[in-house]
Parts: structure tokens; sequence; C-alpha cells
């Protein structure tokens, strides 16, 4: 059984990604306009991929907040929007024939191969087309990957770099903090991550 | 000028691709969860890369009405839904990008007119990175350009509505020129398609 929610907002590489034989038995397509708690309550981790609707996001952000702090799992791609996210992510032209002008040089410059989800991969491997990078991220995010310009590729938090985490029906975002003792949200810029310490973008 | 309804996924950048202009007036239309937009009073439906073709789907007898009245519809890469009247975008990486290369069909219209075709055939050198898939396209529907393999990759039809579809298995499509970013054949063919709904049609005997 899935368990692993794909957020799918009717664009074809996410239901092409899902229904493919070779991930069908671990992804589950969620609607975006039908996401809400009941939805997520038996998974173990979210994906939100590159071109998600960023609005509806939004307006939903509860339901993925609830679901970290509740100490699931929570991938996101860039593009993504400071609306809902604590990190501000930016658009940077594609490169995706760097493997054929300067195959020793990949715009993936730095990556902490120290960290479970590079494990064991090459340079090359890890290597992500980026869409874009991102140019600032929470202060007690764990930075995995970088580019030559020091701009950040995929961050994500660490249990001890969560000192702040509203309760999920905390109002006001910039009110009460509590640990987060299990979640992890794992961000990436754009067909790459970020994974950040599950706090909310000031309100 | 032209109005046009622009469907928006939510995406991040897409105000930049479509910006109001001489030609075109955009009005945006953000996808719901009670998605039902109004088109009459528009001339263009603007379908771009990364749209909900579920949404679209919901939708699909008002676009057919729409297009019914002789209005126009382009959309860019992804239809996996059956909505586009007599089209179907079909997803296919099977075949080596390589291989890849494209050929303009008679383009009676001049669609492709101060097209340069290798600006899609090649990007930083390497071919098969325009396409998405094909488009299993309409009887009577004109082939712009095709595969390799005779697959059509963009499509206008104007036989199975009396409107006209520009449909590509690509994108974007969109003029980018009006943000500021640079000429490209997507936005050639795009403002030649905006140039062709905007000549009004004079009758051969009139």
């Amino acid at each position: 059984m899935a368990k692993i929610g794909l957020i799918f907002n009717g664009v074809w590489s996410h239901y092409a990604l899902a229904t493919a034989p070779k991930y069908r038995d671990l992804y589950r397509l969620l609607y975006i306009h039908d996401l809400d708690a009941a939805a997520v309550q038996d998974l173990a981790a979210l994906v939100i991929p590159f071109q998600s609707n960023q609005a509806v996001l939004a307006e939903k952000q509860a339901v993925i907040y609830d679901f970290l702090a509740a100490g699931n799992k929570v991938f996101v791609e860039g593009d993504s929007s400071a609306t809902w996210l604590d990190a501000q992510w930016e658009d940077r032209p594609v490169n995706n024939y760097w493997w054929v002008t300067d195959p020793a040089r990949p715009p993936v410059a730095h990556t902490d191969y120290g960290h479970p989800v590079y494990r064991g991969l090459t340079p090359r491997q890890a290597c992500w087309h980026t869409h874009g990078v991102y140019t600032r991220v929470p202060d007690a995010a764990e930075i995995i990957q970088t580019n030559d310009a020091g701009d950040v590729i995929t961050c994500k938090p660490t249990r001890t770099a969560a000192p702040c985490w509203p309760p999920p029906s905390t109002p006001s975002w910039n009110t009460a903090c509590s640990k987060s003792p299990t979640s992890t949200t794992t961000w990436t810029s754009s067909r790459t991550g970020l994974a950040a310490n599950g706090r909310r973008p000031a309100a | 000028m032209l109005q046009a309804l622009l469907i928006s996924n939510g995406l991040v950048g897409l105000d930049n691709y479509y910006v109001s202009n001489e030609l075109v007036q955009y009005t945006t239309c953000l996808i719901t969860k009670d998605f039902d937009p109004d088109l009459a009073p528009y001339d263009l439906l603007v379908v771009p890369n990364g749209s909900d073709h579920v949404a679209m789907l919901k939708i699909k007898d008002r676009v057919r009405a729409f297009l019914h009245e002789g209005k126009a519809l382009v959309c860019c890469d992804g239809f996996f839904t059956a909505w586009v009247p007599g089209n179907q975008w079909v997803m296919d990486n099977s075949r080596p990008t390589r291989d890849v290369r494209y050929a303009a069909g008679p383009d009676t219209h001049g669609l492709l007119r101060n097209l340069d075709l290798d600006e899609l055939n090649f990007s930083h050198g390497m071919s098969g990175w325009w396409a998405c898939g094909y488009i299993r396209a309409a009887p009577g529907a004109e082939v712009l350009l095709a595969d390799t393999w005779q697959r059509p990759v963009a499509v206008l039809d104007e036989a199975s509505t009396p409107g006209r579809m520009l449909l590509t298995a690509s994108g974007p499509l969109a003029d980018v020129s009006h943000a500021g970013r640079s000429e490209s054949a997507p936005v050639t063919l795009y403002r030649n398609f905006l140039h062709l709904l905007s000549t009004p049609i004079v009758p051969a005997h009139g």
C-alpha cells in the first residue's frame, strides 16, 4: 500500500510519475483541491513537487504542518512560494546541459554525502538539473547542497534545529513555540529540494 | 485587441509569461475547487504548460461551446485528459532524444513564419528537449510540426470545431519578450497565432 502522498494539481508530469509501473506502488496521488487531514492520515510522507499550485498550498498549509507535527516527513521541490514556506525560492536559468559543455563542473557544486538522502551517490548521480535556488532558508536549516555561488539547492532541518514549532492550530505563527522532535521537512530547489525546520513563515 | 482568459494553476512566475500588450489583454483565472469560469467575454482561452487537466476536464463542454462560437484555444503540452475536442496529447519518452528532429508541415496560415526550427531541434546542442510526447491530431487538423517519426507535435485545428485550436506537445508558448526576455521560436509561433486571430476574415466573394 502506497505510503507516500504526491500532491497533484492536475499536471501531467505528476500523474505520469505516480502512475508509472516503477513507482505506482509507492505513491498515492492526492488531488490538491481534495487535500484534507483525512486524505493524509494513513501516509508516512508527502511529496510536494515542482509545478505545484502554490496559491492552494498556502490555503491548505495547515494540513501540511499538522502532518509534520504528527511526526511525518515532507519533501518539497522548488518552485515554492514564501506564502507558506519559510524560505525564498528564486527562478534561475535551467542548466540541463552541463554534462555536455562542462561535465567536470556540475551545477550542484557541494553535496553532503553523509546525509542519508545522498549517501552512496556519485557527484554525477547527485546532481539535479535545477530551475532555481533558495536564496533564503531558515537559520536552523541544515544545508545539504549548494551551487558554486553558495546558493542553497537542498537543505533540511535537524531535530535540534527546530527550536520553534507552532502548534498546528495556533492562529498566529509568531506565538507559542514548542519542539517538534520527529518532524522532518526536506526542501529542494526545483527537482532538488530543501529541508526545513518546519517553522511556518512569519505572519 | 484580443481578450484572453489565462487559466492559472497557481504556478510561480506565470504572470511573467503572459503580459498584456497591444495585441492581447489577459485576464487570469486561478483554478480553485469550484473552478467554473465564464468564457463568454473572451476571444481566446490560454491553457499553458503546467495546467490542471483534471480541472479542464470538468469544463470540457464549456470549452467545446466556446470553440463552437468561433473562438480560439491555445493549449501547450500535457493535456492527458480528454477535454480538447478531437485531439489528445500522449505521453511518450520511449524514443531516443538524440534522434528527435522536427519537420514543418504545409503551414497554410504562415504560423511558422520567421521561426528558426533549429531553436526547437536543439537546446545547447542537445536534441529532443522540446516536445514531450506527441499529439493524436484530429482528422482534418493541420500538422504544423511533426517529429522524426511523423508524430504531430504542433497542430492547428480548424476542422473539429468552428473555432481555432493551436496545440503543442511542448512550450512554453507565450510572448515572453514583453517581460524582458529574449525572442525564441516558441515566442514567434505564439505571436504569429495572435496575429492570425487578430486578422479579420475577408469573405472570398465579399
